[in-house]
């Protein structure tokens, strides 16, 4: 299946940008920072189709076709 | 010690000035910048006093590490009584000036009475001149002051806390600039300044700034930097700056829009990094030309930015604004855009120069701008009022109009300069200002973002995203779940980490053990977490107390009718409002207060706050 991973403020340009991903069936969004190179980010913030998901429900959230999943850290701003 | 042991008290009305040794048992107990200012102001100025009377005091403030080459330790502070809020207020700057203070051998300056005439304040080390600023600075912009400042002193060196025309003007929410383009912006600090006909404290240091024990205060300093240099969180302030909040804020749905009727905007993509990044069409040339750094810092999140030579704000006003100048933040970019209707990122970077050199708060000039258009679009005021372009959202012209008349306090500009709360109130609809206790809201929307609407309630300045909160709770999900204690613990954590003379945006890269660390080795005495996090805790409760005598209650901990009633339209918080009465019980008994909002005699003493004049 095929889901979208929007990446704001973060990633190689900081910037972020979108993706289409292939991924398998029960793709879990706990494995979306793997995926998509951020494991090694302290904190994420995390919404699938614009719909927050808390930390503690990402590795149970099980991913479906054309998901939208928006993903940044959640940085104190000035 | 890092400390010099001296303050610098000015006296305005008699014109005199002199040394004095600082109370070293309070800086024991308040550490320094933010917290020691505050004990001092405690001391010596009632609550009740009128903010533009003589009898209140403007402290210029350092902390310990201000000055000493840890990363970021550039900060300072102005503390005094908030001309735009009538609470305590603390506003806190960057730049160069307060490691240039501290080289000229002062830990802080206290202004006091009112001169007579238009003066400013000269220091060259422990020589300290107060000069006539009429005929001479007085009238000028903030920009034109520094340069005549430089040239007539013969030092490209001197180092300026200053205000523009705004703060001679009483603008409400002036500010007091240092550097061109840094800030002491909230709360009024440089109205203040301007009662007191001080136009500018100018300062050059030779001396240097001491530490306890130099040869581990430079280790553990050096160990600091380079954690923090490899952080992803420094890492991404260097290279985006603080304006990658405006696609997080897009992202969550927290993004306050057309004075918050909206929280998401349309036109987000037109004002964000990558427009600012982006080749304009009319020049070939991007819009941001590089980052810079503050005093010491190595994370360099200050942007830098060329207007575009062919936007109408340029051909109107010649070459005096399309060189490089101080680009935009985010929260001026929050408040000049999207808080306006604006997708001008031209426009907005104008507007923030304008705020740059009169020295007034972008923050509640564009929040305050946005209420006028929602006065504007119901017809509370019209075009016989304003006597400028059309004040509907997203007009460009009126957004560079606006930003000239209120920094120079002329025509409608000096509605716009009482600030959002007094104008709205003028007009007939109160409810329409986005503010507590007069100061207006920062760029995140409590709707969405509840440990944040919590944390402006309680704020003791008022609406403000720096004083601590919920961030990362905040951006996990929308509930008000828990946030009561977190946000109590941030603020006091904030208070002091306000009070070290080092920058917010190095906290987590440095972690708690790294800022204790150079604190330890910079002080005599021995600094823990904890005698750190109680430190904030008694300067928390120290500024409540100041806010309680001046007459506010916990009835001012409170949020406008629309963040509390009016459902967020779309983002993650769709259909929510803020549940502040749910958090605020929760709020108070995590201090240890009562149910109004009281710090209890038990808190007062386990906090060792002794008194407090009434």
């Amino acid at each position: 299946m095929k889901i979208t991973v929007r990446l704001v403020s973060i990633g190689g340009s900081h910037i972020g940008g979108e993706r289409v991903h292939e991924v398998c069936d029960g793709f879990r969004l706990g494995d979306i920072p793997t995926l998509v190179g951020l494991e090694n980010e302290d904190s994420l913030a995390m919404l699938v189709n614009n719909m927050p998901v808390p930390p503690t429900g990402r590795d149970a959230h099980v991913l479906h076709d054309n998901d939208l999943v928006t993903v940044f850290p959640p940085i104190r701003g000035g | 010690m890092a400390w010099h042991g001296r303050i610098l008290r000015v006296n305005l009305t008699q014109r005199s000035a002199g040394g004095e040794a600082m109370n070293m048992a309070w800086a024991d107990r308040y550490l320094g910048q933010r917290g020691l200012a505050t004990r001092y102001l405690v001391e010596e100025v009632d609550p009740k006093v009128d903010p533009l009377a003589p009898q209140n005091k403007l402290i210029l403030a350092a902390g310990p590490l201000t000055g000493t080459g840890a990363s970021t330790g550039g900060r300072w502070s102005v503390i005094t009584k908030g001309a735009l809020t009538g609470a305590i207020a603390c506003s806190n700057s960057g730049g160069y000036f307060g490691g240039e203070l501290r080289t000229a051998g002062w830990d802080m300056v206290v202004l006091e009475g009112r001169s007579p005439v238009p003066v400013y304040v000269l220091i060259r080390d422990r020589d300290v001149q107060i000069l006539d600023a009429a005929g001479f600075i007085w009238g000028e912009t903030v920009w034109d002051m520094e340069e005549k400042m430089r040239l007539r002193h013969h030092d490209p060196d001197l180092r300026m806390a200053s205000i523009g025309i705004a703060g001679e003007q009483g603008c409400k929410f002036a500010c007091v600039m240092n550097d061109r383009d840094r800030a002491a912006g909230r709360s009024g600090v440089g109205t203040v300044m301007g009662s007191k006909n001080l136009k500018c404290v100018a300062v050059r240091g030779t001396i240097g700034v001491p530490v306890h024990d130099g040869k581990r205060f430079i280790d553990i300093s050096r160990a600091a930097r380079i954690r923090l240099d490899a952080t992803a969180d420094a890492r991404r302030r260097t290279a985006i700056g603080t304006m990658a909040m405006m696609d997080i804020n897009q992202a969550w749905g927290s993004l306050p829009t057309r004075n918050c009727r909206d929280v998401q905007f349309e036109g987000e993509e037109n004002i964000n990094v990558a427009a600012m990044l982006r080749k304009r069409k009319s020049d070939g040339k991007p819009h941001l030309k590089r980052n810079k750094a503050c005093f010491a810092c190595s994370i360099g999140c200050a942007r830098v930015s060329e207007l575009d030579p062919n936007h109408f704000t340029a051909r109107a006003t010649g070459d005096r604004y399309t060189g490089a100048e101080g680009g935009l933040e985010y929260e001026a970019g929050f408040a000049l855009g999207p808080y306006c209707g604006v997708d001008d990122l031209e426009v907005a970077h104008f507007a923030s120069m304008k705020c740059n050199e009169h020295g007034m708060d972008p923050i509640s000039f564009g929040v305050t701008l946005g209420a006028a258009m929602e006065l504007y679009g119901i017809g509370a005021i019209d075009d016989s009022i304003t006597g400028g372009p059309p004040l509907d959202f997203g007009n460009a012209e009126a957004l560079a109009w606006a930003a000239e008349i209120t920094g120079r306090m002329q025509g409608f500009g000096r509605d716009l300069g009482l600030g959002s709360r007094r104008l709205c109130e003028k007009y007939g609809h109160p409810a329409l200002s986005m503010t507590v206790k007069g100061q207006e809201f920062a760029g995140y929307e409590p709707r969405a973002m509840q440990g944040m609407g919590l944390n402006y309630a309680t704020g003791n300045r008022g609406a403000c995203h720096l004083r601590g909160s919920s961030w990362a709770e905040d951006y996990s999900d929308t509930s008000p779940a828990g946030r009561g204690p977190i946000v109590a613990k941030a603020q006091d954590n904030q208070a002091a980490y306000d009070s070290t003379g080092l920058c917010m945006f190095a906290s987590g890269g440095f972690g708690s053990d790294m800022v204790i660390g150079q604190l330890d080795a910079a002080l005599p005495g021995t600094w823990t977490q904890e005698r750190f996090m109680e430190t904030g805790e008694r300067i928390w409760n120290l500024e409540r107390l100041f806010n309680l005598a001046a007459g506010f209650t916990a009835a001012d901990d409170t949020l406008p009718a629309r963040q509390l009633s009016e459902p967020a339209k779309s983002g993650a918080a769709a259909g929510r409002v803020n549940e502040l009465s749910r958090m605020l019980p929760e709020y108070y008994k995590a201090r240890g207060w009562s149910d109004d909002g009281v710090p209890t005699p038990e808190t007062l003493s386990r906090l060792g706050i002794d008194r407090i004049r009434r």
